[in-house]
């Protein structure tokens, strides 16, 4: 039993972890996000690549200026690091390279007095000491350069300031840096006062002194690798491509982004081609191959790009390029999104409404790729054909050719070198398998329950569990079983609001049956163990009795075993003064529960067939019932499970959505039975105060039904009454003119402010 | 006596000339590009058009995921010095703006935009500047943050002499009851992307009269004196996999006539054929394009439909957007003809 608890509390929870994602759909702005499967890990391709986390962003990675601030600092911070041979703690360098300008001037203090001394913070820091002992005088120099080329060539941390940068002075710090860097011994540091310098000259506008500082300086530089080169290529290029130079400029933007993590980001935003003629003259511009290909991958990076043309190219250019296999997943990626488990997501409808998927040319696409990845697979030129060969099977699969997948997954089952790629495999065959299953028997059901207690990779990978429910209640519901497809995603306290016929009756039908499956018995049992056939019946009563099916209703009723047919906690033969849907009512008057009230109005409408000289009186207590029990009354929770406050004004109709509930909550505004009823008390009552009393019943009924319709218009002020529309104010007249004499009339001019404005 | 009855006469006759000059409208066009630097024929087209007021487009408004917080974003760059005597600083501000912000914090958001205006604006130390407008296409999840925003501003605007405007869409027109009055001086009917421009099938979805004539019906009455903006833009809308993924400013019909990378599906729609590239973009083969662009006649039309439904005097008629391209697509004399299509009108 515990496992079928468990396996029951599996099923609830995935119920409830989907539930929530729904929330907007009731309150705040819809932002539907598509909703599918994935099952291809992307770390299969992330192998240490720069390019990985660029390429793998995909839709929902947001690139910000912050993270490119951040790569760029620690990648300077690791460069500093380095020239002093890792000997200090990076955040040491840190505080020193990014800090306050303050401590650096400290520094140059200290380090040009013998008797000055650093503070206590800064004599703590290793790095800060070790330029003031070994007087590192062009380092410090350049620091304090550096600090003041910053307010120039950073961004505002208040965005709202424009860019602090004085042309005048920039062109001053370019004198004085140039000035210093023709007397520098490092060339680490010749090559900073470069970089300065050609951003200084770069960002005041002054392009051709940009460039012109490229030239003259670089040559004076004693080889040293940097990082700097290539952010000095990136400034070159910005300034070539303000000059007019735009396919000089893209090419070196290629470089920039081919070699520089900290700037691809940004040098793939700067890369603008124009033409077709600048394109070629860009790839003329390329030195190798590797080069040429990066060009390709960088036209196939492009947001709605039609990669494969360029995957073909940079294959024939450099087939072990980085960026294949990186392509290569995030095709796959979307590829997913149009084919893997389409038929039964159960968001397929959503997903082609908000985002238009499956695209349009998905097949095409599909084909187009596959057919180039067995290529890429059968010639082994690729760094890791084996990677293209499960491609291949995945993508046979998302073609739906489930037999050659299945072919390919069998034939490299032995040629995966490492674990990483076999579970892969795996994860791709359990997909298979699960989509392969169809008509699904005892015994299948016996196979998935296996798959769900036993597959470790099931429970690895969350996506199975969204991917077995889907499946299976697409399967159910293909087999005539609404009901076992309803449960595979939601509780049974969700079809409360609104009960649907076929999926009750279904579940009715498994919970009676005494040979029902394993399967089945987790499915029509409750948390605590116990069985829902009670509940079921309930809803099924309740819901034939909003049919207008009463002895239907209370035949259903009557299968629940007495004492499980609820507590008595209703009257809705009670009459009260005002409407009032949440007044407390004494328990000694609450005596009926569900069967008991239809008992009890068969009874009445029995006596209101059979005892005519009081059959007023039964009449106008039916009335009353069918009041109560409606969304107005205080028993609506009689003939309903849930009720909203809210959902009564300008009512297109009874059903109104919810986030927890997928067929909506169905409120029971019909008072079309209370009022017939009412009317009949008119057609036979002798007693003056009943017919006025039921007058009155009758007015309030349309009153509701007013506002309660679609041509509701709401008054414009507060405090004011709804402008009640002549055919609904008969009553209201009727009970001026016909039923003045009354004591029931007197109370209610008493009573009533209202009711003058609509007797009019 | 003989002087005092041509007095008379001179006096009747610009009382008469003021009253006839009074109902034209003035003509204004939107500047919407991110470096303001007028070409000599684009001077020279303001002049003739007799334009005395720019609405210059100083900068956008986007929310900052990581700041969380609204930033300014493509700020204008300033070559030009002969301006028109009047500028309106013109503010886009995205509609998610509203909808993230919280209402504490739009006071500040509020005195930002003002300080950066001003900034800006000293940079034209020549010109005239009375009049602000805010462009947003608020909704009505934004409604209440965006309405106490132009309040506040409204206010601060107040202080200085200045009055705001904002940029008011044909179905914000037509139902105000839902869509709210914005708490400004002014608005700008903005008649132009009238059309669903994310469907293939959508002729033209920047002026269609059969469309502007669902939303304008005569003597519209709308709380604020409501000047008019009038397309006269093209641009090609490009479609890739069914899904409408770029446009493509400016595009027109020549630089589509290569027959070896595009077919003509009809007067408007294009397929391309082969992989290329079209401004910047790479096209592949199947990807669609639908041109876009507003003829002299669908704007007569329009113009005729709009004096109807707001007659009014004191208007401005503003034209989006000026450039090089409009300057030849779009003559004086067609320009003129339109202001005329209103000034007819009292």
């Amino acid at each position: 039993m515990s496992s079928v608890i468990k396996i029951f509390s599996f099923f609830l929870i995935i119920a409830i972890v989907c539930i929530p994602n729904q929330i907007s759909k009731g309150c705040g702005p819809i932002i539907y996000e598509f909703k599918g499967f994935s099952f291809f890990d992307t770390d299969l391709v992330r192998t240490g690549s720069p390019f990985t986390d660029f390429f793998l962003r995909f839709d929902d990675f947001y690139h910000s200026y912050e993270i490119a601030d951040s790569v760029r600092n620690q990648s300077n911070i690791q460069e500093w690091n380095t020239i002093f041979c890792d000997a200090f703690y990076e955040k040491e360098i840190q505080d020193i390279v990014y800090g306050n300008i303050e401590n650096i001037k400290a520094i140059q203090r200290a380090s040009e007095k013998k008797k000055t001394k650093l503070g206590l913070r800064l004599n703590r820091n290793s790095f800060a000491r070790h330029l003031v002992d070994y007087k590192c005088t062009e380092t410090i120099d350049y620091l304090l350069f550096a600090k003041n080329c910053e307010p120039h060539v950073t961004r505002n941390v208040n965005a709202w300031d424009g860019p602090k940068r004085d042309p005048v002075a920039m062109k001053a710090l370019i004198y004085e840096g140039e000035r210093v860097f023709l007397k520098l011994k490092s060339n680490n540091i010749k090559l900073r006062y470069a970089y300065q310098l050609i951003r200084l000259a770069h960002y005041a506008g002054d392009y051709n002194m940009a460039l012109d500082l490229h030239d003259r300086l670089l040559p004076r530089i004693d080889p040293v690798e940097s990082i700097l080169h290539d952010w000095i290529l990136a400034h070159k290029a910005g300034a070539l491509s303000r000059s007019g130079q735009r396919v000089e400029a893209a090419y070196l933007f290629s470089l920039v982004f081919d070699r520089s993590p900290s700037k691809r980001e940004a040098a793939f935003q700067s890369f603008s081609i124009r033409n077709e003629k600048e394109w070629q003259a860009c790839m003329l511009l390329c030195q190798s191959n590797h080069e040429r290909a990066t060009l390709h991958a960088m036209r196939a990076s492009e947001d709605h790009s039609k990669p494969v043309n360029d995957m073909r190219a940079i294959y024939t250019l450099d087939p072990q390029n980085d960026n294949l296999e990186l392509l290569l997943a995030k095709e796959i990626k979307k590829l997913e999104k149009d084919f893997l488990g389409t038929e039964f997501n159960r968001h397929r409808k959503d997903n082609a409404k908000f985002h238009k998927i499956p695209r349009k040319q998905a097949t095409a696409n599909l084909i187009d790729l596959t057919q180039f990845v067995i290529k890429a697979g059968k010639e082994k030129k690729v760094r890791r054909p084996e990677l293209w060969r499960l491609a291949e099977g995945y993508l046979l699969y998302l073609s739906n050719d489930l037999y050659a997948a299945d072919q390919v997954f069998k034939d490299i089952k032995k040629i995966l070198p490492n674990e990483k790629l076999q579970e892969q495999l795996a994860v791709f065959r359990l997909v298979l398998k699960i989509t392969n299953y169809q008509e699904i028997d005892e015994a299948k059901e016996q196979e998935i329950v296996q798959i769900i207690k036993k597959n470790d990779l099931y429970e690895k990978y969350p996506e199975f569990e969204k991917f077995v429910n889907d499946k299976l209640a697409y399967e159910y519901l293909q087999a005539g079983h609404a009901g076992k497809a309803y449960r595979m995603h939601h509780t049974l306290e969700a079809i409360k609001p609104n009960p649907q016929a076929n999926i009750i009756d279904d579940l009715i039908e498994i919970a009676l049956d005494p040979e029902k499956s394993k399967f089945d018995k987790i499915l029509t049992t409750n948390k605590d163990g116990t069985e829902i056939t009670d509940d079921l019946l309930d809803i099924k009563g309740v819901m034939l009795w909003n049919k207008g099916e009463a002895a239907a209703a209370l035949e259903t009723f009557k299968q629940i075993p007495v004492a499980q047919r609820g507590e008595n906690r209703f009257n809705p033969f009670i009459e009260r003064a005002k409407i009032c849907v949440h007044c407390i009512q004494p328990d000694s008057l609450l005596i009926y529960n569900r069967p008991g009230i239809l008992e009890h109005i068969f009874e009445l409408e029995f006596q209101a067939n059979s005892d005519y000289s009081n059959s007023a009186k039964y009449f106008y207590q039916l009335g009353l019932a069918y009041f109560n029990l409606s969304y107005f009354g205080p028993s609506w929770n009689a003939m309903d499970f849930f009720r909203s406050g809210n959902n009564w004004r300008s009512a297109k109709s009874d059903t109104f959505e919810h986030w927890y509930f997928p067929f909506g909550n169905k409120e029971n505004h019909d008072l079309s039975k209370a009022k017939s009823y009412f009317e009949k008390v008119l057609e036979v009552s002798k007693d003056r105060e009943r017919s006025a009393r039921a007058t009155f019943w009758l007015a309030r009924c349309d009153w509701l039904n007013y506002v309660t319709s679609s041509g509701y218009k709401r008054p414009s002020g507060y405090n004011q009454l709804p402008n009640l529309p002549p055919e609904y104010r008969i009553y209201y007249q009727q009970l001026a003119s016909d039923y003045a004499e009354t004591d029931f009339y007197e109370w209610v001019i008493r009573e009533c402010n209202y009711f003058q404005v609509y007797a009019r | 006596m003989r002087l005092s009855i041509y007095l008379f006469f001179i006096v009747c006759f610009f009382s008469c000339e003021k009253n006839s000059e009074s109902t034209t409208p003035e003509i204004a066009f939107y500047h919407w590009k991110n470096e303001i630097n007028l070409t000599a024929a684009e001077s020279r087209y303001l002049q003739d058009l007799e334009v005395q007021k720019l609405y210059l487009h100083f900068f956008d408004v986007d929310w900052d995921v990581d700041r969380q917080e609204p930033v300014p974003v493509s700020e204008i760059n300033i070559s030009s010095s002969n301006l028109p005597s009047t500028i309106v600083p013109t503010i886009f501000i995205t509609n998610r703006t509203f909808l993230k912000i919280k209402k504490n914090n739009i006071l500040s958001f509020v005195d930002n935009l003002f300080l950066k205006i001003e900034t800006i604006q000293k940079k034209f130390p020549e010109t005239h500047i009375s009049e602000i407008q805010i462009d947003c296409d608020w909704s009505q999840k934004s409604k209440e943050n965006y309405f106490y925003f132009l309040d506040i501003l409204k206010n601060k605007l107040k202080i200085e002499n200045k009055i705001l405007s904002v940029t008011i869409r044909l179905h914000q027109l037509k139902y105000p009851e839902k869509t709210g009055i914005p708490p400004s001086d002014r608005g700008a009917l903005m008649c132009y992307n009238v059309g669903d421009l994310q469907k293939w099938e959508t002729n033209n979805s920047i002026l269609d009269d059969k469309i502007t004539s669902t939303y304008l019906k005569n003597n519209m009455q709308y709380p604020l004196p409501l000047d008019i903006a009038l397309p006269v833009f093209r641009w090609g809308v490009l479609f890739r996999d069914g899904e409408m993924i770029k446009l493509i400013n400016q595009l027109s019909p020549s630089e589509l006539a290569d027959q070896k990378f595009y077919t003509k599906k009809n007067t408007n729609r294009y397929i391309v054929q082969q992989s290329t590239y079209l401004h910047g973009h790479y096209l592949y083969p199947d990807d669609h394009i639908r041109l876009e662009s507003v003829s002299p006649r669908t704007l007569e039309i329009v113009s005729q439909q709009l004096k109807y439904a707001l007659p009014s005097n004191n208007q401005t008629l503003i034209f989006y957007h000026l450039d090089s391209l409009t300057v030849a697509k779009y003559p004086v004399t067609e320009i003129k003809k339109i202001q005329r299509i209103f000034g007819d009108v009292n």
